[in-house]
């Protein structure tokens, strides 16, 4: 019998499908990997499961309406999504909302911001294995829903805002719901770094891993949390400040390791950032109407506005191409997701499927902002 | 830069495009053709230096295209709006950015996808979000679907 | 040191054995009471698989925070029998192109595996199926059969998931045996003997964990991480590793073949449990200090067969507890930690127990 012989060196680059059914991939993401053993050489991320054509949609929609579907954008920072439609309204309306609108818009921001991040928190500790962090974030998160639900009966697509103000006034127990919050909150989030910061199985598998330079996260539109961690200082809230973020002290978090572990602890330092500001905030709501009357029919002038807000993952933008027509001629959203989705094969590009799930839950992706 | 400092130089390198400016922005209008040197300059002149590139939109005004991108300066501070008009509604074309910024390769197979316009010398023009048979261009304002698209009166 | 003669199992074993030799040959007795041993087992195999999934459940429900299972029976008791009948009722789906013969084949290796890895227990005083001399060997070597089962599960799958949680199951597992097998074999030193029943009855006067003391915590420390590593058990649990491959090796099964895979994994945290509590904690031996006669009385009251259970139940609460506290390992920083750490610290163990016990410095 002759036996062939083999050249056992050469390898073969083969591909795998992670998604649209995975459990890390946080929604219908579908990524093609292609892979040299377990390290990854390519990383092709398949997008439009959920494709709604929601800037299709908003052509056809009055301005009051196009906040509503801002929501099903990225679900975990719908307020700032709604924001961000009704800054650039009323921009265009030239109209100026009182004090009182802008300071709670600016408190529910960073109660949503929290709850992202605590919602963030929890799933990167089950994409790396450690299920019992889901659940604890998730008790931090049904915290503030249920704040959200007692403020505007709504849990998670709050549609809280509308041009001209919000649509309802706060509760009178609002204060007391927010304050006992972050009495919990900041018992709890020395609990975190316990449970994964400090973990050291943790922190081998995020240290030095992903890195994504200061200049590719430029290029490749990185914002938010993630490219802070890069050193790209790019917080909306910071360079143009919007509703009460001028008012208040704040640490833009800078990391400028650009790794898996920077971006979290970006993220863990911005919840105590945003527990300071509404701590800042909450004692000085001022008092006074809260929304300024708007015509039912709202037409913007001609022309275009273009609003960013700081979004729980980067910088969320609305791009209002007005005709004065009920309807926007064209709507655009710079979704923070897209962009940071963009970045994911130049990062991934060189490691491990695990690092690869690592990269992903940091870089905090909302599949629904992505497709839009 | 400040924004009339800004403005300045933009005329003085760029004499033939033609500027506007709302409360927010400047303008800076130019032909699709001229698309790449222009940015070529505004990302390079040591006076401008517009390293991020953060939206990037296609419009359909019926009998042409725009294509406007939100230029900032992460060293400088300055913004600025780039629009790049596409004459040519039946074939339109024009140069990718994609090598100048990462970021305009996806969101150019997104306005290709929608608008149908094509990105020459771009890497990998395919079909982003739609299904890969999905035929016409969904966000040409002259797009008819009647399964898909229910009018509201 | 006197056993309480009540809790020996050996006079009723005995008694059945005499009965059954009084009634047929030699070979029929034997036959018959393989058969009876075999029933036995399989019905612990049921009780163990029902009882280990609902202890999970609860201990993972307490240490996140909320209730656990409490619909089905009291306190959800009757959950785990509930998801068993829908396992079994669920369709066995198989991939096209699969290796249909392998692909049924695996459950049933893994089963195989466990099943005969149990057969050596020595649950308590006279209660143990076989007496091996070689008792602890035979224990390490049929436990890691059932990495065969997993890697032809995940070959036989036809699936990148499978095929990629199978290649790191099957380096994990031939890693992490060594060091089971020579913090195992730091205790050999110790009792002279790889028969289980008389390693138990070494620790008459005294755990091995105590009368070992430093090499005997190292070695237990290296054992439980290599064991909780051998099970497939987070943060081990890299050949699973539902982030990353959704379930790994078992991806493509379903119902009750998958059920056998989940079986076999609880079945091997209690062999793995068991292996520990009997070399490290005296298996079915009570708790006796020094020269407190009275307690060591009151201790040898409770039975021994409690006494291995009691001992058993802590080593898995604490490989539980392992699983929801920690997040996954890396499979090159597993590898890592095997060959670079635990590998060149279990030698020096050896050699450390080795030395203290040329000395006389044990108890």
């Amino acid at each position: 019998m002759k036996i062939e012989a083999i050249d056992t060196s050469e390898t073969k680059e083969y591909f795998i499908n992670m998604g649209p059914q995975h459990p890390s991939t946080h929604g219908v993401l579908r990524l093609l990997l292609t892979l040299e053993g377990e390290i990854i050489k390519n990383v092709e991320p398949h997008i439009g499961y959920v494709h709604r054509a929601i800037e299709k949609m908003c052509e056809k929609s009055s301005f009051q309406q196009i906040i509503h579907l801002t929501d099903r954008l990225d679900y975990l920072s719908c307020h700032m999504n709604n924001e961000a439609v009704c800054l650039a309204v009323e921009q265009g309306l030239e109209m100026d909302v009182p004090e009182r609108v802008k300071v709670i818009r600016t408190i529910i921001d960073e109660l949503n911001r929290i709850s992202s991040h605590t919602l963030w928190w929890g799933v990167m500790g089950m994409d790396m294995g450690a299920i019992t962090s889901f659940l604890y974030g998730f008790r931090e998160h049904e915290m503030i829903t249920e704040i959200f639900e007692e403020t505007c009966g709504a849990r998670l697509t709050m549609s809280y805002n509308v041009p001209g103000g919000l649509m309802f006034d706060i509760p009178p127990n609002f204060q007391k719901m927010v304050k006992d919050f972050l009495f919990h909150f900041k018992k709890k989030l020395p609990e975190y770094d316990t449970l994964l910061s400090n973990n050291i199985i943790f922190t081998e598998r995020t240290k030095g891993i992903g890195y994504l330079s200061k200049e590719n996260a430029i290029a490749f539109g990185v914002t938010g949390p993630s490219a802070r961690a890069s050193g790209f200082a790019c917080d909306v809230r910071k360079l143009k400040p919007y509703s009460a973020y001028h008012k208040v002290n704040f640490k833009e978090i800078i990391f400028t390791e650009g790794d898996c572990f920077a971006r979290y602890k970006a993220r863990i330092d911005e919840m105590w950032e945003s527990v300071s500001i509404i701590e800042q905030l909450i004692d000085n709501i001022p008092e006074g109407d809260y929304f300024v009357k708007t015509k039912a029919v709202i037409k913007l002038p001609v022309g275009e506005y273009y609003q960013s807000v700081e979004s729980a993952r980067g910088e969320f933008g609305v791009y209002i191409v007005s005709d004065n027509k009920k309807n926007p001629y064209r709507v655009k959203f710079r979704s923070p997701g897209f962009a940071n989705l963009s970045a994911l094969n130049k990062i991934a590009q060189g490691c491990k499927i695990a690092d690869l799930v690592a990269i992903m839950s940091t870089l905090d992706l909302v599949i629904p902002d992505i497709d839009r | 830069m400040d924004r009339e400092a800004l403005k300045n130089k933009l005329i003085e390198v760029f004499p033939n495009a033609s500027f506007s400016e709302n409360k927010q922005f400047i303008i800076l209008t130019t032909t699709s053709d001229k698309i790449t040197e222009v940015v070529e300059t505004l990302k390079n002149n040591i006076d401008f230096r517009f390293d991020y590139m953060f939206c990037i939109t296609g419009e359909d005004w019926l009998n042409y295209f725009i294509i406007t991108y939100h230029l900032r300066s992460t060293h400088l501070g300055h913004e600025l709006v780039l629009k790049a008009k596409i004459e040519n509604r039946e074939k339109p074309e024009i140069e990718t950015l994609s090598h100048l910024y990462s970021t305009a390769e996806l969101n150019e197979r997104e306005i290709f996808e929608m608008y149908g316009i094509h990105f020459l010398h771009h890497p990998d023009l395919r079909k982003l979000l739609l299904p890969d048979e999905w035929e016409g261009f969904p966000m040409r304002k002259d797009y008819y679907d009647p399964i898909h698209i229910v009018e509201l009166e | 040191m006197k056993i309480l003669s009540i809790y020996d199992f050996s006079n009723l074993t005995q008694a059945i054995h005499t009965w059954l030799s009084g009634k047929m040959s030699v070979v029929s007795t034997q036959v018959v009471e393989m058969i009876l041993v075999g029933t036995v087992f399989l019905l612990f195999f049921a009780v163990l698989g029902l009882v280990l999934v609902y202890a999970e459940r609860k201990v993972c429900a307490i240490i996140q925070v909320r209730l656990g299972p409490m619909r089905v029976g009291k306190w959800g008791t009757a959950q785990t029998l509930a998801d068993f009948i829908k396992l079994v009722f669920k369709e066995p789906l198989i991939t096209r192109d699969a290796d249909k013969f392998l692909f049924n084949l695996a459950p049933f290796i893994i089963i195989i595996a466990s099943f005969m890895a149990v057969a050596v227990m020595p649950f308590a005083k006279g209660l143990q199926a076989m007496d091996f001399d070689i008792g602890l060997f035979y224990i390490s070597a049929v436990s890691s059969i059932g990495v065969t089962s997993i890697l032809v599960a995940g070959w036989a799958s036809n699936s990148k998931y499978s095929l990629i949680g199978a290649i790191r199951s099957g380096a994990q597992i031939l890693s992490y045996e060594l060091s089971a097998g020579l913090s195992l074999l730091t205790i050999v030193i110790l009792t002279g003997s790889l028969q289980l029943s008389e390693i138990v009855e070494s620790q008459a006067d005294g755990w091995w964990i105590w009368k070992g003391h430093v090499s005997s915590i190292i070695a237990f420390v290296i054992f439980i991480i290599a064991g909780t590593a051998e099970t497939n058990r987070g943060p081990f649990d890299m050949a699973e590793a539902e982030s990353e491959l959704t379930a790994g090796f078992h991806t493509e099964y379903s119902g009750i073949k998958f059920a056998f895979f989940f079986l076999a994994e609880y079945v091997n945290m209690f062999i793995i449990a068991a292996i520990g509590a009997t070399v490290f904690f005296g298996g079915w031996m009570p708790l006796h200090v020094g020269n407190f006669e009275a307690f060591n009385n009151i201790m040898d009251y409770i039975p021994s067969v409690v006494w291995f259970f009691m001992k058993v139940s802590a080593i898995i609460f604490l490989m539980m507890w392992f699983r929801w506290t920690f997040p996954r390992l890396r499979i090159d920083q597993l590898l890592t930690l095997e060959w670079k750490y635990l590998l060149p610290l279990s030698l020096m163990n050896i050699l450390l127990m080795a030395f203290l016990s040329l000395m006389g410095w044990h108890f």
